[in-house]
């Protein structure tokens, strides 16, 4: 267990946009399961398992999230940030599929290499990108009801 | 003596009371037989109203009748007249002999009116009015009343001059209307009139035609007078009979009203008469004797307190109640015997009676100390200034025990006495709520005997039952008082455990519970084994209604039984949130195939030999409309283990078809291959499906179809998917290894698997040029395809290098980005029409040497990867590496080809000669870099590894541009080839 401890859902993590959070929350369960998993070495099954939860993960997720972008006009209003959060999504799939593809020659992703990569998703996209949309999201909800 | 003084004043009060009470009680009789009768008489009244109701309608109604009999008399009357009347008309008259009775018409301006036959007859002219006059006449002679009468405002007759009721119904008809009734009196008898208008018509001009009439006036009429006095007798005998219903109907009826009043009424007033009987009774007789008579032997049990709650009196009944004498009885005060309330509590329930009346259920304490459960009647009565209680007593304890036992009943199973699924549910309210409280963990268990059945069908349905009913004892025991066990029918038990703070603590227990009951049985005499599989849920960690709980303990029992009984799972909400998750996408997709979003494209697949395209894969995309294009590798792995992979499946086989047949009818003649699934491949009737979706297409299209296979999926069951090979190649149809080298197939079962064509896994062919294992891959799938007749195809192609090694290894179908990305059907055709090979494919084919060429790009590929893996092992350090060795620049693969092949081949040429002084820097640098890493020195291993990139770069550029001007002296020596053997042809 060295070097990936459970992530505790914490303030860092709320966007403050409902939808968002709960499937967050999926997010970091499903991350800590992986964690626990992979603890007793990766195998193919397991590995396919989590991956397959993650493409699913994308799929819903990334719905939700570009659904409320083009809800509130994301692009328009920010354009750069909207091109890069797609722009991100479309990496995490790829990763997801790459590793995918591995497992499948026998190129087993490591537990470190994979954790690295979802707790980066964490910081990277949740923490900061996420945030950025919700700011935008909760600020064109908050005019509405104004 | 003081008992029969009390017992007297007793009485006395009774009477009192009684007395104050009969007077109110008879005035209220008077009044009550008053309203009886009123209310009789009310109804009486309603029900003769309603009979004679109903008489004057129904006598109306047959009135009416009457009154349509009569017309429809008249109307017929009318019709013979006008029918007479057509007739003669027609004739144009006809000669009677004249008599008294008819003689010659006076008014017949006729010159043929009289005639003589030639035997000498006279015969007189009688024109229809005239004719239609004298039947008349006849008919009233002997009739029975009716009279006819033809009539007109004008008439030639003056005696056929209309009456004034006819006069005022010929205008009517005048002014448009054709008949015209009414009842009339006529000579003081009642008469139905019915006058109906006459149309001139031709004949009628014979005799009319002078007074001006033109056919179709209305200028008279035939009246008809029907007397009522003949319906008369059949309107008095309906009448008749409908008086004697209508009065029998309304006797019976008031008699039933007054029989039944009556009855209620004298049942009221008997009932009176018996009190008033009695009062009179106890007036008269001994009130003393009654008094004790009635209450001594009443069953409840009566006493009487004073105002501190003293028995002054008590029956026999309250004695036994008690189980006291009546002079302990009479010595005792109601303190010493409810045993349901506190002192204070009595004394303020005294005080609140005095005034009142109550009934209510307490507990009395006996003589020898037992309880028991008593209902209470209790009313205050005030006799000469002095205030009593009178108790009615009446003892509950088995009502009660009914009460308890259907309550058990409905909280309790019945067999092993645990909590049932009713009160398990109350107390999870309880424990959850309590442990939202304390910030403990509880856990909701369901329990499954493995194995009972079994147990239940060998010792019986009785050694069943009280298995279960010692698994329930056994339970009880292993759990704490604040737990709850329960049973919810069969074998199926639930538990409540709370007050953990880790969830290991719940695990111990677990573990207890299962070892415990997995212990042997005694029933019945014979020893039973059973054992437990037990699912258990978490909360708060799972949160939820109890029922929800319930639901996913039972999920996890189920899984325990799934992995082999005798244990417990933990549910896991994470893990199902996921599930339903993934299940919510899988709802997406299929709706995405519902509703078209998901679109086949198809990607080229070509002999770079002869440079034709030979076929297209068709790969699915979806068409999110939200996300965009979306490629299968990020959706169908979602569907694998679901049935909607078939459903999909199939969806591809159809629109394949389709498409070939199609194509082939455009003119395009190429193979398409469509990818089964694993699960698709299973399904016991894929063939027969096949069958089906092959239906309707000629062979010629099914020929053209190419099904690919997984390598992994065929492993599973290599004989059945040998089995479904065949059959497709029955079909005609064309088969392939998909992904082939991932799934580490045998030769023995490539010997056994049919299939005509092997994929190699693009992963292999993409790596191929960077790393010599997979190349080897590679090389040897070709080799092993070659060897078993079997076509090969390279996926994963992507660039010119790629291309041209596979054909220098032997394998010419290639399929990948460096030929062309899938495309939509649209663009299919099109690019095979506008497809040239690339030039220096023929680079191959060339009867020049190309050997040489293509040893130069493997030794690049192989320095390519042997940079890769030096660069690649910077964070992993490999301290067992030597410096030293990396020097020895002759070693590596790239090396070996320079000192050796390549040295023959190019060892003059002055770009050779460049490359060696950079391949030993490159050498030098990488121990350099080594030691750095060795020694921990960042910095100096940052500034090793740029200087071996920038090296790397050098010799890339410098052994690219050599292959590049050696690919073009080749090209350039083909085409002249080609030119040469074009002019000696000519």
């Amino acid at each position: 267990m060295t070097g990936h401890d459970l992530i505790v859902w914490n303030d860092d993590l709320v966007t403050g946009v409902a939808e968002i959070d709960e499937q967050h929350r999926i997010l970091v369960n499903s991350i800590n399961e992986a964690n626990v998993r992979l603890t007793s070495g990766a195998n193919a099954e397991i590995l396919d398992q989590i991956t397959r939860d993650l493409l699913s993960y994308a799929l819903y997720h990334f719905e939700t999230e570009e659904g409320l972008m083009q809800e509130f006009n994301y692009a328009e209003a920010k354009a750069e940030e909207s091109d890069a959060h797609m722009q991100q999504h479309r990496a995490f799939s790829s990763k997801v599929v790459a590793v995918r593809n591995g497992i499948k020659e026998g190129k087993l992703i490591s537990r470190e290499d994979l954790l690295s990569f979802l707790n980066g998703w964490l910081i990277n996209h949740i923490q900061n990108t996420d945030q950025k949309l919700a700011a935008h999201i909760l600020q064109k909800r908050g005019a509405m009801s104004a | 003596m003081v008992q029969v003084g009390r017992a007297g004043e007793y009485g006395r009060a009774t009477l009192t009371l009684r007395s104050q009470m009969s007077g109110p009680s008879l005035k209220l009789g008077q009044t009550e037989s008053k309203s009886f009768f009123m209310k009789a008489g009310l109804i009486a009244v309603l029900w003769a109203a309603l009979v004679v109701a109903s008489l004057l309608w129904n006598t109306h109604l047959f009135k009416d009748s009457v009154q349509h009999l009569a017309l429809s008399e008249a109307k017929s009357l009318f019709e013979k007249d006008v029918l007479y009347r057509r007739w003669a008309a027609m004739h144009g008259g006809v000669y009677v002999p004249p008599s008294d009775i008819t003689p010659p018409n006076i008014y017949l301006d006729s010159p043929e009116r009289d005639v003589t036959t030639t035997t000498g007859k006279k015969l007189t002219l009688v024109n229809p009015a005239y004719m239609v006059r004298q039947i008349h006449e006849m008919s009233a002679a002997q009739g029975d009343g009716s009279l006819a009468h033809l009539t007109s405002l004008n008439p030639i007759r003056p005696g056929n001059a209309a009456d004034p009721w006819e006069a005022a119904a010929l205008r009517k008809f005048e002014a448009g209307l054709k008949e015209h009734s009414s009842v009339e009196s006529i000579d003081g008898k009642l008469h139905l009139r019915y006058m109906g208008a006459m149309m001139v018509e031709k004949p009628c001009l014979k005799c009319h035609a002078k007074q001006g009439y033109k056919e179709g006036d209305v200028r008279g009429g035939i009246s008809v007078s029907v007397p009522l006095a003949q319906f008369e007798f059949i309107e008095r005998d309906h009448y008749n009979s409908l008086f004697f219903w209508h009065a029998l109907i309304g006797v019976l009826g008031l008699a039933g009203i007054t029989l039944g009043l009556r009855r209620i009424s004298v049942g009221e007033q008997k009932q009176k008469a018996i009190e008033l009987d009695l009062i009179r009774h106890v007036e008269t007789s001994s009130l003393l004797k009654r008094n004790q008579l009635l209450m001594q032997n009443s069953h409840e049990g009566i006493h009487i307190l004073d105002e501190q709650g003293r028995v002054i009196e008590a029956n026999d009944a309250f004695c036994r109640h008690l189980g006291y004498s009546q002079d302990e009885v009479l010595r005792l005060s109601v303190f010493d015997f409810d045993a349901d309330q506190t002192p204070e509590q009595i004394r303020e329930k005294l005080t609140r009676l005095l005034a009142g009346h109550a009934v209510f259920e307490s507990v009395h304490r006996r003589k020898d100390g037992s309880l028991v459960d008593v209902e209470l009647s209790i009313s205050g009565v005030e006799l000469d200034g002095q205030r009593y209680l009178f108790a009615l007593s009446r003892d509950i304890t088995d009502r009660k025990r009914a009460d308890e036992e259907i309550k058990h009943l409905a909280f309790y199973d019945s067999l092993t006495g645990l909590a049932n699924r009713k009160l398990m549910t109350d107390r999870m309210e309880q424990a959850l709520a309590h442990a939202r409280r304390s910030g403990e963990l509880a856990a909701i268990c369901m329990i499954d005997l493995d194995g009972f059945k079994q147990v239940n069908d060998s010792i019986g349905h009785k050694g069943g039952d009280q298995l279960l009913v010692e698994v329930g004892r056994r339970l009880q025991e292993c759990i704490r008082q604040a737990d709850t066990a329960s049973r919810f029918g069969g074998d199926e038990f639930a538990l409540i455990l709370s007050g953990f703070k880790k969830i290991s603590e719940c695990e111990q227990s677990l573990n207890r519970i299962i070892s415990v009951l997995a212990m042997p049985y005694s029933v019945v005499g014979e020893v039973a084994r059973v054992s437990a599989s037990i699912g258990a849920t978490i909360f708060p960690n799972d949160g939820g209604t109890p029922d929800l709980l319930l639901r996913h303990a039972d999920q996890a029992m189920y899984e325990a039984k799934q992995s082999g009984k005798n244990r417990y799972r933990l549910f896991n909400p994470t893990q199902h949130n996921q599930q339903q998750a993934n299940q919510a996408t899988l709802k997406k997709i299929e709706t995405a195939l519902n509703e078209g979003q998901l679109a086949l494209y198809y990607q080229p697949q070509v002999n770079c030999r002869d440079g034709k395209v030979i076929g297209m894969e068709a790969l699915i995309r979806w068409n999110h409309p939200v996300l965009g294009l979306l490629t299968p590798s990020e959706f169908l792995p979602l569907l694998e283990h679901d049935d909607l992979v078939v459903k999909l499946g199939e969806w591809v086989i159809r629109e394949v078809l389709e498409q070939i047949a199609f194509w082939r009818r455009d003119g395009l003649d190429i193979m398409v291959s469509v990818n089964i699934s694993a699960r698709q491949l299973h399904q016991r009737d894929f063939v027969v499906r096949l069958q089906a979706l092959l239906a309707g297409y000629d062979e010629d299209v099914a020929q053209h179809l190419e099904i690919e296979i997984l390598e992994t999926a065929a492993l599973d069951d290599v004989n059945a998917v040998a089995d479904a090979v065949r059959k497709c190649h029955a079909f005609g149809m064309r088969v392939a290894l998909d992904d082939f080298g991932t799934g580490f197939s045998s030769l023995a079962h490539l010997k056994q698997l049919p299939v005509d064509v092997l994929k190699i896994d693009q992963s292999f062919v993409m790596d191929m040029l960077h790393n010599p294992e997979d190349f080897a891959i590679v090389s040897g799938v070709v080799g092993l395809a070659n060897s078993f007749r079997r076509t090969v195809v390279a996926e994963g192609v992507e660039t010119i290098d790629h291309i041209l090694l596979l054909m220098e290894m032997g394998c010419f179908l290639m399929q990948g980005f460096g030929i062309s990305r899938p495309m939509p059907v649209d663009r299919v055709v099109p690019w095979v029409k506008g497809f040239k090979p690339d030039p220096l494919w023929q680079l191959y084919s060339s009867n020049r040497p190309s050997r040489s060429y293509f040893e130069l790009l493997q030794a690049e590929a192989n320095h390519r990867h042997w940079v890769d893996q030096i660069v690649g092992n910077s964070d992993n350090m490999h301290e067992e590496v030597e410096p030293d060795f990396l020097l020895d620049y002759q070693q590596c693969r790239f090396g070996h080809w320079y000192y050796g092949n390549g040295a023959k081949q190019f060892g003059t040429e002055q770009w050779f000669r460049s490359i060696e002084p950079v391949h030993q820097q490159i050498h030098q640098t990488a121990a350099r870099l080594y030691r750095c890493r060795r020694e921990r020195d960042l910095a100096g291993a940052q500034a090793e590894l740029s200087t071996l990139l920038a090296q790397h770069d050098e010799m890339d550029r410098l052994l690219n541009s050599t292959r590049k001007e050696m690919a073009a002296s080749y090209l350039h020596a083909v085409k002249n080839e080609q030119n040469g053997g074009k002019n000696d042809g000519t």
